[in-house]
């Protein structure tokens, strides 16, 4: 009830300034372009052009036109799989010195340490590829194809927990609340296939660790057609999407159009544009109940294409299958595919955890990369991977020569992308020896919203809803595109 | 002539004497005017000698501050006005002392005036000397934007300015001449040649100074400036000497220039760009020496609208690319595709750069519908039972870079075809009856052609 669209209900203040100002514009208009004053076909040229979002058509060539994000929630180590710090190992056991930590906050769970000993990685790093990225061997796939990735190693965040970091990530602030950038990307572009929502959240099942909430993909106050539908693995993959028990599709079929009629009388009434928001959805869903059983059933998958995601990829909700999935919706022009994996949380114990994490999702990560290449759809599909931040240089906990934790770490942390629009095989930014602080090109969590808008052919200054009497954009008051990543 | 480092640091004796002037003469005339003011009938004799105080320390003043400049650390323009400013002052404050010893000698009028000018005096040289020191902008820098506004102060901090394409950007017009002027030429110029060297003009900046060439195209070892303006900071070489060191982003550029041949004519698109200082033109002077894709280099006006709408209502989805690109984005997705359709494209020929007929029932004959196609650069025919035939009709699509036949009927006869289409960097031939081998074959005898064949 509380978004701008309410306001057709004109007041006594609105119908007065709307009616003197309305009638200057227009006797204006006519003024300089009397043929104008009723647009034709352009008027009508520029509301046929797009896909039904709020923009019509892109603010620039969209290099992008679907995006694959691969979140890995939890916080993956850096330390462990990308960034190599050999002065890490030399320096084991040691008090982090003083000068490096700075200003830096800690979480409680290492703020009341007595030391804060330096833990080198125990994984062996190696340089991969043309472009001699560094990779840990915990990632064997991905390692042999790194010269289609380009990495970020100097990202950093300002949240320093899970759900604010997580909720920043995906929403551009801290507090809950704003659009998601999948809702976003829906409301800005509208959908390329009627019969699947534009924003599909797909998340491993039976992953344990720090909690995941559905606001990462909630529609904030963007109107509700734009938040992200899960979907499950399972009988059920989008939940009471299938008609109840004695009820066919003809008379579904009649029931909504009962329906609709009565929410058009209500919407005539109230004005509230979420009776149109759900219509659509309820028309949405009915055209869900084919096109979802016919995304879900993989059985025309070959088995090549399951030997090269991983024996997990014949299992319903792993990430293996997901990542399967994610491949399916994006042939069908879904334009932002989600997956969450969740468990990088490794505050203790972390090279038994990170190999498990790694075993899980590895191989698939990989495989969904090439497999969209020899597609053709690297051509105009992004791929993103990575966490909400990165994980200390010293050990959470006790340091033993195999064992240790890492405590959360906002100051920098790595991520990588792969497809569309971006250059291939190429590092940007660097951290310090102790790969602790940034020491080259720091890219904000804002910079990165904007420069993924940017490849969807969208201004993220010129994305805009307004709420609560100010203009919201994805990325807030900040960002900048991150141009030495473009191609 | 005394040696170099003992009149330094003579020199640096100026910061110490110079307030204790200030402070005397101004005290001086402070205390005559309270005595004025009181109308005190005898006048103190204390005034004459808090002039001769000011007098006696502003020469030591300037004596040491003569040195302090002699040691070319200081803009020479700044630093002649400054000096010369500062010995006059020295002369005002004896005139004062003979003045102020005979207060009753000379009217009202004359002594008050005398002071008013020596303070007018005072207040210049200080600023002046403070300039000199700190920089012009250290007093207005955190100024209030109201007062920087009232006194006309530039606040424009140093931003990236954007200055346009390689070919029309002159490498040492606009990139290099300004970095000097801002850091060389005060002491390097018509006038004041420091060293024997005049930045000022291309002509004479080839000459080069007393040191030698101060530019050695092609050849950073022996250019002379290069050396100076990366030698430690502390050395009493190191240029400029201004507390004005070039930043790593002119350094980079000044040496790429020499590097390259320090040419004085040729534009950015002329020089050879290498990865090292892609990112520096990017970040300082905003010029993207990448390559622009065909896409964004066509300038077409818009295809006529009742066009678009027929092929929309035929089963095409036709976008613009953008609000500011007016080619278009096109892809068959209604149910059955038929040659009249193909033939409805031809109408907008010009403004199509992506098409997508995947997955369709388009037959080889009816590509040849798209042989015009001047501004085609991605082209999808995955998933569709086009053969080596079809290929056969693109030979003339000029701009094509992207060609997908994924699960198509194509063999290793359509490379003959592709090797044809100069532009394309991209084929994808998974899935087809195409050889490794022979696609290996190509890819290695084309540059910068990328065959794309999967695994499996």
């Amino acid at each position: 009830m509380c978004t701008h669209d309410h306001k057709k209900n004109f007041s006594r203040r609105d119908f007065l300034t709307k009616t003197t100002l309305g009638m200057g514009a227009m006797s204006m208009a006519s003024l300089l372009d009397p043929m104008d004053l009723f647009a034709g076909d352009k008027q009508k040229l520029v509301n046929s052009f797009g896909s039904g979002g709020t923009l019509g058509q892109p603010h620039f060539p969209a290099k992008v036109k679907r995006v694959i994000y691969l979140f890995q929630s939890g916080a993956p180590s850096q330390l462990d799989l990308f960034d190599y710090k050999p002065l890490l190992n030399k320096m084991q056991g040691q008090d982090l010195p003083k000068s490096v930590q700075g200003e830096q906050r800690l979480t409680g769970m290492s703020s009341g340490q007595a030391t804060l000993p330096i833990a080198g990685s125990v994984f062996d790093f190696k340089q991969h590829g043309d472009s001699g990225a560094w990779m840990s061997n915990l990632m064997p796939h991905t390692s042999k194809i790194v010269d289609e990735l380009c990495f970020i190693k100097s990202m950093y965040t300002e949240a320093i927990n899970h759900d604010p970091a997580v909720t920043f990530f995906q929403t551009g602030s801290q507090l809950p609340g704003r659009p998601s950038i999948g809702s976003w990307v829906s409301y800005g572009l509208g959908s390329d296939n009627k019969n699947l929502p534009e924003f599909v959240v797909l998340v491993t099942k039976d992953k344990f660790g720090q909690p995941l909430y559905s606001r990462s993909w909630g529609n904030g106050f963007l109107p509700s057609q734009h938040q992200g539908v899960q979907f499950r693995s399972g009988k059920d993959p989008v939940l009471y999407l299938t008609n109840p028990p004695g009820i066919d599709g003809k008379s579904r079929r009649e029931q909504l159009d009962h329906l609709q009629k009565l929410e058009q009388l209500n919407h005539e009434d109230l004005s509230d544009p979420e009776i149109l928001a759900r219509m659509a959805q309820y028309e949405m869903a009915f055209r869900m109940q084919t096109s979802v059983p016919e995304i879900m059933d993989t059985k025309d998958e070959s088995d090549a294409t399951y030997a090269m995601y991983g024996e997990d990829s014949r299992k319903p909700g792993t990430y293996a299958a997901n990542c399967i999935l994610a491949r399916r919706l994006a042939e069908r022009d879904v334009k932002f595919i989600q997956l969450y994996h969740q468990g990088w949380d490794q505050h203790g114990n972390l090279p038994n955890a990170i190999k498990g994490q790694c075993k899980e999702t590895d191989q698939a990560t990989a495989a969904l990369i090439t497999d969209l290449k020899q597609r053709g759809m690297l051509e105009d599909t992004l791929v993103i991977w990575g966490g909400e931040f990165g994980r200390t240089n010293y050990s959470q906990g006790k340091l033993t020569p195999d064992n240790f934790g890492r405590d959360h770490h906002p100051k920098c942390f790595t991520i990588f992308m792969a497809g569309a629009g971006i250059k291939k095989g190429f590092t940007l930014g660097a951290t310090d020896d102790f790969g602790y602080n940034i020491a080259q090109r720091p890219v904000h969590v804002h910079d990165f919203q904007a420069t993924l808008m940017h490849l969807l052919g969208v201004d993220h200054e010129r994305l805009t809803f307004k709420f609560q009497g100010r203009r919201y954009r994805l990325t807030d008051v900040h960002g900048d595109v991150v141009k030495e990543i473009l191609a | 002539m005394i040696a170099l480092e003992f009149s330094t640091f003579l020199g640096r004796f100026h910061p110490l004497f110079v307030h204790l002037p200030i402070g005397f003469l101004i005290l001086a005339i402070v205390l005559e005017w309270i005595e004025n003011f009181r109308k005190t009938e005898t006048k103190s004799k204390l005034i004459p000698i808090a002039w001769l105080l000011g007098a006696i320390s502003a020469a030591a003043a300037a004596f040491s501050g003569w040195w302090l400049g002699e040691t070319g650390l200081y803009e020479e323009d700044m630093l002649f006005s400054h000096r010369w400013l500062g010995i006059t002052l020295v002369v005002f404050a004896f005139v004062g002392w003979w003045l102020k010893k005979k207060p009753n000698s000379y009217s009202k009028l004359v002594q008050n005036g005398f002071n008013i000018i020596l303070l007018i005096m005072l207040s210049i040289e200080g600023h002046k000397g403070g300039n000199l020191t700190h920089g012009e902008t250290y007093l207005t820098e955190y100024a209030p934007e109201s007062i920087q506004s009232i006194l006309g102060v530039s606040t424009t901090k140093d931003s990236i300015t954007s200055l346009g394409t390689p070919d029309s950007v002159l490498v040492y017009r606009d990139l290099i001449k300004p970095i000097f002027d801002s850091k060389c030429v005060a002491c390097h110029n018509n006038e004041i040649k420091r060293g024997g060297l005049n930045m000022a003009h291309a002509d004479s900046l080839q000459l080069g100074g007393e040191g030698g060439l101060a530019i050695a195209p092609g050849n950073i070892a022996e250019s002379e400036l290069f050396r100076r303006i990366t030698l430690p900071q502390k050395s009493i070489k190191f240029m400029p000497p201004t507390q004005n060191a070039l930043t790593y982003d002119e350094i980079k550029t000044v040496e790429w220039w020499i590097n390259k041949g320090a040419s004085y004519e040729d534009p950015v698109s002329a020089f050879a760009v290498d990865d090292n200082i892609k990112p520096v033109l990017l970040r300082r002077f905003g010029i993207d020496t990448d390559p622009k894709p065909w896409y964004e280099t066509v300038t077409i006006a818009a295809a006529d609208s009742t066009l678009i709408i027929n092929l929309q209502k035929i089963g095409f989805t036709v976008n613009t690319l953008g609000a500011t690109n007016n080619l278009l984005d096109i892809k068959y997705s209604g149910s059955e595709l038929t040659q009249e359709k193909i033939k409805a494209l031809e109408n907008v020929k010009d403004h199509i750069t992506w098409l997508s007929l995947a997955q369709t029932n388009i037959e080889d004959d009816w590509l040849s519908s798209l042989s015009g196609f001047t501004n085609l650069t991605r082209l999808q025919l995955e998933k569709t039972a086009v053969t080596d035939k079809g290929v056969s009709h693109l030979i003339s699509l000029s701009h094509l870079e992207a060609l997908n036949l994924y699960n198509t009927n194509v063999t290793d006869a359509c490379l003959t075809s592709i090797d044809k289409i100069n532009s394309l960097k991209r084929v994808y031939l998974w899935g087809t009856n195409v050889k490794p081998e022979t696609a290996k074959n190509i890819a290695d005898n084309k540059d910068d052609l990328e065959v794309i064949l999967g695994e499996g």
